[in-house]
């Protein structure tokens, strides 16, 4: 009920919007609407959401290994810690545009140094959070494991694993937001494809309606992917409390 | 039951110095020149004021702790899985895995064993809580299920820390007789940690007291084979001669 109340809010902040600003500006919800209905009729759209979806899915992929990776390194062992922490000060503060600038100008317009300079923008948010569930794991279950001479995957598997999906949750949810936000950018930039560049394209025709039924297609998505994978996996892992 | 065809002790712990180091260099000696010895099958309770380091005696006979000056040895044979079994004060279950799979953990159980299993959860009471998880069982069930776990595993030493503490005394003797029955059966020797006087004289072939700071071992009383079966008298006879002698260590 609260959820609808807010839906309606949002449509109808919109309306006065497209009312203050003119149609030119900021078409309404019907107009866009209509042209997002029109649009996913049309094989174009379709296809840049699908190749922008690869593309998200693939930086996804690699931030979440390489960051579960290295976030379990830095929370386990101090010295790798001390010896990682100044990278990852630094890829935490370096602007996601200069990432994909420089990945492009080293690496050429393709498609490694689009998804690299993604996955890069993710990864230093992935471990910050990793490491800090692995430092907040429970020592007595840890003693526990160590007494009982659980093996490695035992004791990663029932033990280590458990407490970690929260944090796991947590990045990986955070993480499908920004890094969906990020590939645009890099499409706009640097590919021939994907909504990015569709959203370049649109902005040099001055085509508002178009960015905005773009911009409802994905907000679409996402919510699809939140309802039917990333929640039901949070409720599957909480089920014991 | 194991039988050992030597008369080597199960264990024997010859610890010179146990420190903590501090920050800034403040460091506190918290244990000094303890030995020990256990046979095998035997029951030693350790008893003295809290914070003197008994558990930090414990951690480090489990291994958990290897930060100190002295040596460990310790007769394992071919039927052991483990060095030590623990119970740890806190029941340290996993919370997202029910009652019997955090008793399955500690043994990689084939399915030939399930009725090994099935005869534990039978003798601990606990099929009918075995699909239950950690947080929907009370915290004397709780202790039930580490100990059962504890038992799951063939270790040639039980170590306990305060195990039966902070339950109503009707449960606590429950655990006690439930420990010495299981102990009976299936034999091992334990080192039992506890605040509780009447507990340890109740139940151990031997008695330690810790004292003093840092802690050493300031007495040692044999009280023979009579594990469970020591009247009430007895009980209070003992302790009170205990008292008598270390009033401000074990009041």
């Amino acid at each position: 009920m609260t959820t609808l109340l807010s839906i309606l809010s949002i449509i109808i902040a919109w309306l006065i919007g497209s009312y203050l600003l003119g149609v030119e500006l900021l078409p309404g919800p019907s107009v866009v609407f209509s042209r997002f209905l029109h649009e996913i009729q049309q094989e174009e759209l379709i296809f840049h959401t699908t190749v922008t979806l690869g593309r998200v899915l693939l930086s996804f992929i690699i931030a979440m290994l390489i960051g579960v990776g290295v976030g379990l390194v830095m929370g386990s062992s101090q010295r790798a810690d001390q010896f990682l922490d100044p990278w990852l000060v630094f890829f935490l503060n370096i602007p996601a545009l200069v990432v994909i600038i420089l990945a492009y100008m080293w690496l050429g317009l393709n498609e490694v140094a689009a998804i690299g300079a993604v996955a890069i923008n993710k990864i230093p948010n992935v471990v910050v959070t990793i490491r800090e569930g692995v430092r907040a794991r429970d020592p007595n279950l840890r003693n526990m494991a160590r007494v009982f001479e659980l093996s490695r995957w035992k004791s990663f598997r029932h033990v280590l694993l458990p407490q970690l999906l929260p944090y796991l949750a947590a990045s990986a949810r955070s993480g499908i937001s920004l890094i969906w936000k990020i590939v645009l950018v890099v499409e706009l930039l640097g590919r021939s494809n994907g909504i990015g560049f569709q959203l370049h394209l649109y902005f040099q025709l001055f085509d508002i309606a178009g960015i905005l039924a773009c911009a409802l297609t994905f907000v679409l998505i996402m919510q699809a992917i939140e309802l039917t994978i990333l929640r039901p996996l949070e409720s599957h892992a909480n089920r014991w409390r | 039951m194991q039988t050992v065809g030597d008369n080597k002790p199960r264990l024997t712990l010859k610890l010179r110095q146990k420190v903590f180091h501090g920050s800034a260099g403040a460091d506190k000696s918290v244990l000094s020149d303890i030995d020990l010895t256990i046979a095998d099958g035997e029951f030693i309770a350790i008893t003295g004021p809290s914070g003197c380091g008994k558990t930090t005696l414990l951690n480090i006979i489990a291994g958990l702790d290897q930060d100190y000056q002295g040596e460990i040895s310790l007769q394992k044979d071919n039927s052991h899985d483990i060095d030590c079994a623990y119970v740890f004060q806190n029941p340290s279950l996993l919370a997202w895995r029910s009652v019997e799979e955090n008793i399955r953990l500690v043994n990689d159980q084939k399915p030939g064993n399930n009725a090994e299993l099935e005869q534990l959860l039978t003798s601990f009471g606990l099929q009918d809580i075995r699909q239950q998880y950690p947080n929907q069982i009370s915290l004397g069930m709780a202790r039930r299920v580490s100990l059962a776990r504890a038992f799951n595993v063939k270790a040639p030493v039980l170590l306990m820390d305060e195990p039966f503490v902070s339950l109503d005394e009707h449960t606590a003797q429950y655990l006690r007789e439930l420990l010495l029955e299981q102990l009976r059966l299936r034999g091992g020797s334990v080192i039992f940690v506890t605040h509780n006087l009447h507990e340890a004289i109740y139940m151990a072939d031997k008695l330690i007291v810790m004292g003093g700071a840092p802690a050493s071992v300031i007495e040692q009383v044999t009280l023979g084979n009579e594990r469970g079966k020591r009247d009430e008298q007895g009980i209070q006879q003992i302790k009170a001669g205990l008292i008598a002698r270390y009033p401000s260590i074990l009041l």
